[in-house]
């Protein structure tokens, strides 16, 4: 049975503010990101599966949520697997990054976050305060939602994710609205936690985020000797998601050539 | 007949511009090691850090007896109920990894022409020792460069860390070991929700490190982080 990296690359049609997370434009650089991964499966023999629909309107469930329903999209889709990679679409996988598969202990596997830890610090908090009854994970192991491998005993945990969001939607949305302080990833990291499921934690360069502030996306594209898998995210100047658009091609290029070769 | 017993010794280098850290530093350490029942020593000199792998030495010369030693510098502070960081260790050398300044670490290995795996790399302002590491800290005594800068230096610590294969615990928790804390946003506090303006960093970690401070603030940060905590250090 193969492992299977998931990902999904989904129009969300937002329009207006450039702010808007789901405006359209953000999903422009997805094709270096696919790429990417489809020549990393290749290599080590894994099924690449990309969802382009959306399984419920956006307002009904945030599209975050609805990845956790990736044991019955396999099963819909009659995919035999292994273990399913879940990763973010605004994620480049250098072509020489490790098996990571080999490294889960078939455990829940995530990577080590290190960024703004005021809006990390913040999160666990709202949501601790006004949702999980002020219990609190450890922030050390606190990890970025956009990469996560589970496996078949997972099945369980993922619809607990599920069935958490429509029974505290309202206060999921309330709290989002309010606070700013993400959609699913500190419900996850809480629920992991609350649920005891066993977790492997990978280090930083198998999902090195917030990479212009450790001063690794720069021109030489120094993280690319720094770490394995990159993630676009919280770039400064980030209008129109054109600088992650460019931060992405130019890394897709430098790595495999011009899309397309 | 004197004896000495044998204690877990906090080994507080003070730092070479004091920028006002120096003394809550002194004093936070010597509240925690006297309600842990460990040593503090202080070790002062022209650049004291410059001397990291001269601590055995150090030691032995000022007949003090150890178990375990804690290697930290002067712009640390550990918080008044820090948990008895010796009980978080084994018997191999304990560091944290360093990743602060990704990119500055990444061209500094590259200068330095040393061959440094930067996925181990660690940061060298905090080291927990035993007698197993007397050997290698000898052998590194002799072949640090010292007359570098900090970053190289620390760089050139990873090197003969790696060359000399010295197993290294990096599994502590980054509780204890709290560093680039401006960039990274650890002063801030939760000004969304409640009344509760204590910083991050103290509400979350045990051992803080000042060294990124900017120069000009320097001073007047830790002297304002020292006035609202050090009430915390004077009940035993």
């Amino acid at each position: 049975m193969k492992n299977i990296v998931f990902m999904m690359d989904i129009d969300l049609e937002g329009k207006g503010d450039h702010d808007n997370r789901y405006h359209s434009k953000r999903r422009l650089p997805y094709q270096y990101s696919i790429a990417s991964w489809r020549q990393w499966c290749e290599k080590h023999n894994c099924e690449l599966f990309v969802l382009n629909d959306l399984l419920y309107p956006n307002t009904e469930m945030p599209i975050c949520f609805q990845r956790h329903y990736i044991f019955d999209l396999m099963e819909a889709n009659n995919i035999e697997y292994d273990q399913i990679l879940s990763v973010d679409a605004d994620t480049i996988v250098h072509p020489d990054c490790p098996n990571f598969f080999e490294m889960t202990n078939n455990k829940y596997t995530v990577v080590q976050i290190d960024g703004s830890w005021d809006w990390v610090m913040r999160s666990i908090e709202n949501y601790s305060n006004h949702l999980f009854n002020g219990f609190k994970m450890p922030w050390d192991q606190y990890f970025d939602s956009g990469f996560w491998i589970v496996n078949k005993t997972h099945k369980d945990f993922a619809k607990s994710m599920t069935d958490f969001y429509w029974e505290n939607k309202e206060k999921l949305q309330q709290i989002e609205q309010t606070f700013h302080n993400g959609t699913e990833q500190t419900p996850l990291n809480f629920m992991l936690h609350t649920n005891n499921v066993d977790i492997t934690l990978l280090p930083y360069e198998y999902n090195m985020n917030d990479m212009h502030r450790k001063g690794v996306l720069d021109e030489e594209l120094s993280m690319t000797k720094t770490g394995w898998v990159y993630q676009y995210n919280a770039i400064p100047d980030n209008k129109d998601y054109k600088a992650a658009t460019y931060w992405m091609q130019k890394t897709y290029e430098h790595l495999y050539g011009k899309l397309n070769d | 007949m004197e004896f000495f017993m044998k204690q877990n010794v906090v080994f507080l280098t003070k730092l070479r511009y004091d920028r006002g850290i120096s003394e809550p530093s002194k004093n936070s350490w010597e509240y925690w090691c006297y309600k842990n029942n460990h040593k503090l020593f202080i070790h002062e000199g022209e650049n004291p850090w410059n001397n990291l792998f001269d601590v055995f030495n150090i030691l032995e010369e000022n007949n003090i007896e150890y178990n375990k030693i804690f290697v930290v510098n002067g712009s640390s502070i550990v918080k008044w109920d820090c948990p008895n960081i010796f009980d978080l260790t084994d018997d191999r050398l304990g560091a944290w990894r360093e990743m602060g300044n990704l990119g500055a670490i990444y061209k500094d290995i590259q200068d330095s022409g040393l061959d440094v795996d930067i996925f181990k790399y660690v940061n060298y302002g905090s080291f927990i020792i035993n007698k197993n590491h007397k050997e290698f800290f000898e052998i590194a005594s002799k072949t640090t460069h010292r007359n570098i800068t900090e970053t190289s230096f620390q760089t050139s610590v990873n090197s003969l860390l790696q060359s000399n294969s010295i197993e290294i615990n990096m599994d502590i928790s980054r509780e204890y070991n709290l560093n680039h804390m401006m960039p990274y946003d650890w002063y801030s506090y939760n000004w969304q929700d409640g009344k509760d303006k204590t910083n991050f960093f103290i509400k979350y970690a045990y051992l803080w490190r000042f060294d990124d401070l900017d120069n000009n603030k320097y001073t007047d940060i830790s002297s304002q982080i020292w006035n609202s905590i050090k009430n915390k250090y004077t009940s035993i």
